[in-house]
């Protein structure tokens, strides 16, 4: 593959539109099964489809400079690394996010052993890795949540963000309480998916 | 929700525990910077024009500079050289430092730079930009070869432009290299400066046998 064949497959603009549907949104199988083949696009389609969560996950845990820079070493050395990812182990976001994640810690750790040399290394290793752990698993959370059906979406975010009990979500919504409850335990476990991976 | 338990499956639990650790600021994701994907891009494409393989000729193509640019760079040197003697040396005072890059080794370039680094510092007087290495630790190039250095940009569309700013004859001096006008830093969305391991065989084109790169970033 070469630079020019690496070309975005869709307007800037309409990357990252919260408003995209899972249909829309260029993840699945296919495009999973396209990235650990090496095809051309499936590194934009994958950086258009985690992106953000990546970047996202940086943001919340470095400083912009080094959150846009891991970002990029994230990718790079997510595409070097292709061949290591098994769609059958679990989703590509899982996978990237793993990556992310270690790059991180060692970032973080850097950092901290740089402005406190007296620290003690495990307190800070145990507490680095449990506080990036969080990140990442909300960040992950955060991205399957888009990819929920709306119906599922609504319901779990007015629970969760809103706190509305599921009476209260079912008057709101005109969404049946045995539904109401249904939705939110299937969208749970459609998360848990996302978070999945049994790559080593 | 705590009102209301669901007798969870510990799958859906593990969820709903960090569901529960979550705010709404954890849901907007903001979009990465918009140069990012370029840099991801150029980052990619360039380790794979390095010739490890056979894919040489292939690649080499796409560091051909291209005619218009060689006689534009030749035209604006022989106007300029005279300018720039007399300003290069020890005194760039008259130069404005706006950018800079970090060159490092990476995989897939040549052995020899695996430890080997330099500072670019990108100036500006008027319409002449230069390129001045500092820090330099670069090794000897080869028997009948020597370090180039290189221009490279990527333009939004990830093609390449690649530009020689000349032969490294004293890595350790302070000269500033000019920048052919035929170049323009601004058309691109990332600008690389690269110094590589060049043959002494006539051929104009980057050898793709890079010793260290670094993206200029603005001063």
């Amino acid at each position: 593959m070469t630079l020019t064949e690496i070309r975005p497959p869709i307007a800037p603009e309409a990357r990252y539109s919260p408003r995209v549907t899972a249909a829309q949104a260029p993840v699945g199988n296919n495009a999973e099964s396209a990235f650990a083949r090496g095809d051309d696009n499936a590194l934009r389609l994958a950086y258009d489809a985690h992106g953000r969560m990546v970047y996202g996950f940086c943001a919340r845990s470095l400083d912009p400079e080094r959150a846009k820079d891991v970002t990029q070493e994230v990718f790079v050395s997510a595409w070097r690394a292709r061949h290591r990812y098994d769609p059958a182990k679990g989703r590509l976001g899982a996978w990237i996010m793993a990556i992310t994640r270690n790059r991180i810690i060692d970032n973080v750790r850097s950092e901290k052993r740089h402005s406190d040399r007296r620290a003690d290394e495990d307190t800070i290793d145990l507490s680095t890795e449990s506080e990036v752990d969080a990140t990442s698993d909300k960040m992950l959370v955060a991205d399957a949540l888009l990819e929920l059906p709306e119906r599922a979406r609504e319901v779990i975010t007015l629970a969760y963000f809103h706190d509305l009990t599921h009476p209260q979500i079912a008057e709101r919504t005109n969404i049946p309480l045995g539904t109401v409850k249904s939705d939110i335990r299937r969208g749970l476990a459609r998360i848990r998916q996302h978070l999945e991976s049994q790559h080593d | 929700m705590t009102d209301d338990p669901m007798n969870l499956t510990a799958n859906e639990a593990s969820i709903d525990a960090i569901l529960r650790s979550m705010t709404v600021a954890d849901l907007e994701l903001e979009d990465p910077p918009a140069d990012l994907w370029s840099s991801i891009e150029a980052s990619i494409a360039l380790e794979e024009v390095v010739p490890v393989s056979d894919n040489v000729v292939d690649l080499t193509t796409q560091f051909r500079r291209r005619p218009t640019i060689l006689v534009a760079a030749a035209a604006a040197l022989i106007v300029l050289v005279g300018v720039f003697v007399a300003s290069s040396g020890s005194d760039d005072s008259t130069y404005e430092v706006v950018g800079g890059a970090e060159l490092t080794w990476a995989d897939g370039f040549v052995d020899a730079g695996v430890d080997a680094s330099a500072a670019a510092a990108i100036l500006v007087d008027g319409d002449t930009e230069a390129v001045r290495l500092d820090e330099t630790m670069l090794p000897a190039a080869p028997e009948g070869e020597d370090l180039e250095l290189w221009l490279i940009g990527v333009d939004s569309t990830g093609e390449l432009t690649i530009q020689s700013i000349g032969v490294i004859d004293d890595p350790s001096d302070d000269r500033a290299y000019e920048v052919p006008a035929g170049f323009d830093p601004d058309a691109f969305d990332t600008v690389l400066v690269d110094i590589s391991f060049e043959p002494r065989d006539g051929v104009a084109a980057h050898s793709g046998a890079s010793v260290v790169r670094g993206p200029i970033v603005d001063a």
